[in-house]
Order: C-alpha cells, then sequence, then structure tokens
C-alpha cells in the first residue's frame, strides 16, 4: 500500500471520528440550549402574563370598579387582559399557547381540560409547588408547558367569585349564577398553562447543527487537500527522485546526482546519498583499479 | 341698549382663605347680584365652582340675566342651568358634594329652606354627595338622603334613579299616580317610574338607561379641590325673554315661587308681558302683578 494511500485512510477515519464525535457534542450543547431558550420563553411570557394581570389589578379594576354598577366591563378581570394579550402576541406567534385554566371558571372557555385538570389537581394536592414544567405532543407538534398555580391572592377577587349573593348584578347578567363561585381566599383554583412549541428552537438548533457539522467537514476535507499536497510535493515527490537515482546507481547505471533545495530531512537524506554514492564509487574505482577483471591491452 | 355688568364671582377657595370668610364673602356677593337682579334675597348657601365643561358652553339664567357658562364659573342659588345637547358639567360645591349634569338637561337651584334643592327638569344628573346630605327632585320623584351618590334621569315619559352609595328616601310627587309613596332605595338598587304607574325596581339599571346615560356619569365623578379653583365670570349675554324661561314656567308651582319677583322687570318687554297674559290660567301667581285688585274690590 502506498504512503499516500496509507496516510489518507488515516486521514479519514480521523476525520469520520473527529466530525462524528464533534456532531454529537454539538448537537447535545445545541439541543440542551434550545430546551433552555423554551424554557426561557415560557418563563418570560409567564411572567409577562402575571405582570399584565397584576397592572389591571392595581391600575385598571379601580377606574372600573365604579362602571360595573352599569355594565359588566370584561377589562376589569385580570385573566381578561392577560389573555388578550397573548392574543395579540398569538397574531405574530401563533403556537404559544396561555390559558387560565381553572375547575370552576367563571367564563366556560377557561374551564380545564383533561390534562389541564391534571396539573391543577396536583397544584391542590402539593400546595408547597410553585410550578411544573412538562413536553406533550399536540396536533401541531410537540409543545413544552410551564404551569403555576392560580391561587385567589386578593381579596378583591372575591367580590366577583364568593357567592352570588355578592357579586355583581351586572356579571350574573352576563355569564349567570351557575358557575365561578364559591372561591376562597388563597385557594388554588387553576392553573396559569404557557405551551411554547419545540419545533422551531429545534429547527433552529437542528440547523446551527448541519452548519456546524457540514463546516468541520469542509474544514477537515480542507486540511486532507493540503496534507496530501505537501506530502506530495515536500515527501513523496523527493523520496522517489532519490529512489530512482538509488535505482539506477544499484544498477550500475549512471545516475544524475541528486538535487534538492530543501534544507530539511528530505535534503539531509539526499546530500547523504549524494556522499553515500561518491563514496561508493570511489571505493568501485579503486577496486576497479587494484583488481581490474580485464587487464588493460 | 342696557350695558351688562359682568356679575361679581367669588372663590370659595379652602386653604388659602378662612372658610368662614369665603362662605361670607360667597354670600355677600350673591346677595350683591340679587339684589341687582331684584330676586328675593335669601340666604344662598349654595355656591358650586364649575371644574369641567366639555362639548360646548352652557347657559345659566341668574336673576333675570342669561348668562353663558364655562368652566371655572360659580354656580350659585337660584340659578337655571341649560346645557346643550354634547354637554357634560361637573360642579364641585362648596360642601364637598360633586354634580355632574348631562347633555340637554335643566337644572334648577332651587333656594329651599336653609338649603339648595336641585330640581331636575330634564335630562341627567348625577349627584355625589357621600360626605354630605342630598336634596333632589325631579317632576315625579323627591330624592332625599345623605352621604349618597345618585344618578336621575327625568325623561317624558318617566323618571330612572340608581343609587351608587348609600341610601336616601323616594317620595313620588303629586302628579305621579305611581304607587311608590314614601319608599327607602338601598344602595346599587335602580327605580323606574312611569307617568302610567308602572313601577320597576332591580338590582341594576336596565339596558336602555345604561345605554341613553352619559358614559362619564359610569365613573366615580372627580373631585378637583376647590382651591384650585379660578374665578371665571359668565359672559352676560342678555335680558331672559319668554322663550328663555318658558319652560321654567311649566315647573310646578312650589318650584316657582319668587318667580314673579324675579322676572316681574321683564313685563316691560311687550312679548314677555303678552305671553305671560295668555297663560295666566296656568301660572295665576302673575294675577296680582299684572292686574292689581283695587283697594274698592276688596272692601265692602
Amino acid at each position: 500500500m502506498k504512503l499516500l494511500l496509507k496516510v489518507n485512510v488515516v486521514l479519514l477515519i480521523v476525520l469520520l471520528s473527529g466530525v462524528t464525535l464533534a456532531y454529537q457534542v454539538a448537537r447535545g450543547i445545541l439541543l440542551n440550549n434550545a430546551r433552555s431558550e423554551i424554557q426561557y420563553n415560557a418563563r418570560i411570557m409567564m411572567a409577562s402574563a402575571l405582570a399584565v394581570r397584576t397592572y389591571t389589578t392595581t391600575h385598571i379594576q379601580p377606574l372600573l370598579e365604579n362602571q360595573l354598577l352599569y355594565k359588566f366591563v370584561p377589562e376589569y378581570v385580570p385573566s381578561f387582559s392577560a389573555i388578550e394579550y397573548f392574543n395579540r402576541l398569538r397574531e405574530k406567534f401563533a403556537d404559544y399557547d396561555y390559558k387560565e385554566a381553572a375547575l370552576n371558571p367563571t367564563n366556560p372557555s377557561d374551564r380545564a381540560v383533561d390534562w389541564e385538570v391534571d396539573i391543577v389537581n396536583h397544584f391542590r394536592e402539593n400546595t408547597s409547588e410553585t410550578e411544573r414544567i412538562g413536553e406533550r405532543d399536540t396536533a401541531v407538534g410537540r409543545k413544552l408547558y410551564f404551569a403555576i398555580p392560580l391561587r385567589v391572592t386578593y381579596p378583591k377577587c372575591l367580590k366577583c367569585h364568593s357567592s352570588v349573593a355578592a357579586a355583581p348584578p351586572t356579571m350574573l347578567a352576563k355569564y349567570g349564577s351557575a358557575n365561578g363561585f364559591g372561591w376562597q381566599l388563597n385557594d388554588v383554583i387553576g392553573a396559569q398553562i404557557v405551551s411554547v412549541p419545540y419545533e422551531l428552537p429545534l429547527k433552529r438548533a437542528n440547523a446551527v447543527l448541519t452548519s456546524v457539522t457540514l463546516l468541520l467537514a469542509g474544514l477537515f476535507l480542507f486540511l486532507v487537500v493540503v496534507i496530501n499536497l505537501a506530502l506530495l510535493f515536500l515527501v513523496l515527490r523527493p523520496v522517489t527522485k532519490l529512489s530512482s537515482i538509488a535505482d539506477r546507481v544499484s544498477r550500475g547505471l549512471d545516475a544524475p546526482q541528486f538535487s534538492s533545495e530543501q534544507r530539511d530531512e528530505i535534503g539531509e537524506l539526499g546530500a547523504a546519498f549524494n556522499r553515500l554514492r561518491t563514496t561508493v564509487k570511489k571505493a568501485m574505482d579503486e577496486i576497479q583499479r587494484t583488481h581490474p577483471r580485464h587487464p588493460p591491452q | 341698549m342696557k350695558k351688562y355688568r359682568p356679575v361679581v364671582e367669588t372663590h370659595p377657595g379652602r386653604g388659602a382663605v378662612p372658610q368662614f370668610v369665603a362662605a361670607a364673602l360667597a354670600s355677600a356677593c350673591a346677595l350683591c347680584l340679587h339684589s341687582m337682579n331684584a330676586v328675593a334675597g335669601a340666604p344662598t348657601p349654595f355656591v358650586a365652582w364649575v371644574a369641567v365643561a366639555d362639548g360646548g358652553s352652557f347657559t345659566i339664567i341668574r336673576g333675570a340675566e342669561v348668562l353663558a357658562g364655562t368652566k371655572g364659573v360659580t354656580l350659585l342659588a337660584g340659578d337655571m342651568i341649560e346645557t346643550g345637547p354634547n354637554a357634560l358639567l361637573v360642579a364641585e360645591a362648596r360642601d364637598g358634594s360633586v354634580i355632574a349634569l348631562g347633555p340637554s338637561t335643566h337644572c334648577y337651584a332651587l333656594p329651599r329652606g336653609e338649603g339648595t334643592a336641585l330640581i331636575l327638569a330634564k335630562g341627567w344628573l348625577k349627584l355625589d354627595a357621600h360626605e354630605t346630605r342630598l336634596d333632589l327632585a325631579s317632576r315625579r320623584l323627591a330624592i332625599r338622603g345623605a352621604k349618597a351618590v345618585v344618578v336621575l334621569h327625568s325623561g317624558e315619559q318617566s323618571d330612572q334613579v340608581f343609587e351608587e352609595q348609600g341610601q336616601v328616601q323616594l317620595v313620588a310627587r303629586e302628579r305621579s299616580t305611581a304607587p311608590i309613596g314614601r319608599s327607602t332605595l338601598s344602595s346599587q338598587r335602580f327605580l323606574m317610574l312611569e307617568d302610567a304607574g308602572r313601577v320597576d325596581t332591580q338590582s341594576a339599571p336596565n339596558e336602555e338607561f345604561v345605554a341613553a346615560m352619559p358614559v362619564p356619569f359610569r365613573d366615580r365623578l372627580p373631585i378637583i379641590a376647590q382651591g384650585q379653583a379660578s374665578a371665571v365670570a359668565p359672559a352676560a349675554l342678555r335680558l331672559v325673554s319668554f322663550g328663555d324661561v318658558q319652560s321654567w314656567f311649566s315647573l310646578p308651582r312650589e318650584w316657582r315661587v319668587g318667580f314673579v319677583e324675579r322676572f316681574r322687570t321683564r313685563l316691560v318687554d311687550p312679548t314677555f308681558l303678552a305671553a305671560i297674559e295668555a297663560h295666566l290660567a296656568e301660572w295665576p301667581e302673575w294675577q296680582e302683578p299684572l292686574h292689581p285688585r283695587q283697594k274698592s274690590d276688596t272692601q265692602p
């Protein structure tokens, strides 16, 4: 097997091993980053929803309180503000979801469905737990959900949700008296759930991974080409030339001096070969002179 | 032509001027005003500063003059206030109560006893008297109480009242045949009284009432410290014509007390005189000034 082939086989093995290893390491890092990013996004969204709710409670409710005497104003309700905020957000980020899932909501559209009921019940049974993160498959792909308990912390909430008798008549006129009552202070009545799609961050991670892998492979290939060229011009060609001269010399034929401008090991080898050749020639001449095979005529 | 003098305004400020001084000044100015306009010279405890006058100016009939009201003017007892079709007027009274008048509203600050009753001849009125007593009336209802917030609408066919806060006494006026008599309206209760005698009481205002009510009435009335008030003199427009006061003359007779003294100077206007003559049967109190009985008529 030629030297170049041997070197290339070794290089190929190193290249494949390197790229595979790099791919696995980069994939792990990028997927972890993607998961962290998804969770971070979910946390930002939850914090936004909480901020909107707090703003509504502290700034909007006092302004609208009197209006409730005349007409039910949905803007008075913190969950309405948070949901509306997300609805606007979903105009640009359609796969992101936010829901205030409650077991006994005033508005039936807020009623918790199967998997949400499990989350709410988990929070009701584990009152010290402040958040829950999980994944689930949906019609639009895998999603991460981030949930926190929806607890009645403001006594003001009980104005509308403690009993039918205490509720504003305008609210009863809109939603009836069947749902959304019997809440008590500090009760967990539901969960705020943010769902964030995996697809986009994973797509982004995979795109980065592909780019990194291709870049690494390209870099390796470039190195192989450079190594091959270097090997060819710096080692193989001088060695082949030297080998050819040595071959002619060994058969007693005329052969030129090995000339090389290289000042490296190959150049030193060529110089040593030239000296050897001169020494051998002198020795042969001396033998021929002292022991002529055919006496001179 | 008579050159009208601007009405002297009082500045009922709190803090900078002691309240009793402000009250004395206000009363003195009002008395001067009344004497100038030949109005019965009763004490005038009602002084309110107009803090909001949106949707155009409003008119005030003060004495026998028509004045143009704007933000910053002071309303006095005896004033008849008329707002335009898009108007919203909010005034803060010296006693801390806040009065809001809606569009196309006629309201009369009727001096009564030591206080002042607000008579809503038509339109919308919201009164926030959460710290004081209130004395309100429409054609069909009289409302009295204290520490209450009330929205009152007086329409062609019915009057409606919604009690936002507090508790008030309702008295059906004579004209109404409704069987409410004297009753109490509790907080956040709504009552509608129709000419046909139908009474409707609900725990919340009905949709028609809310839809017709000026939207700002849904909010708490803004309380603006009178210390910030800057007195603005209302511009005098003209002496009243019959057309200016015709609708006020249709008020029940007990609310027309003092009208003869107040407007008799306008009898020099032939149109005014002729109109009064024509309605003498409806307004018999004008009989004496127009056709004084001769002494010989009364002597045997």
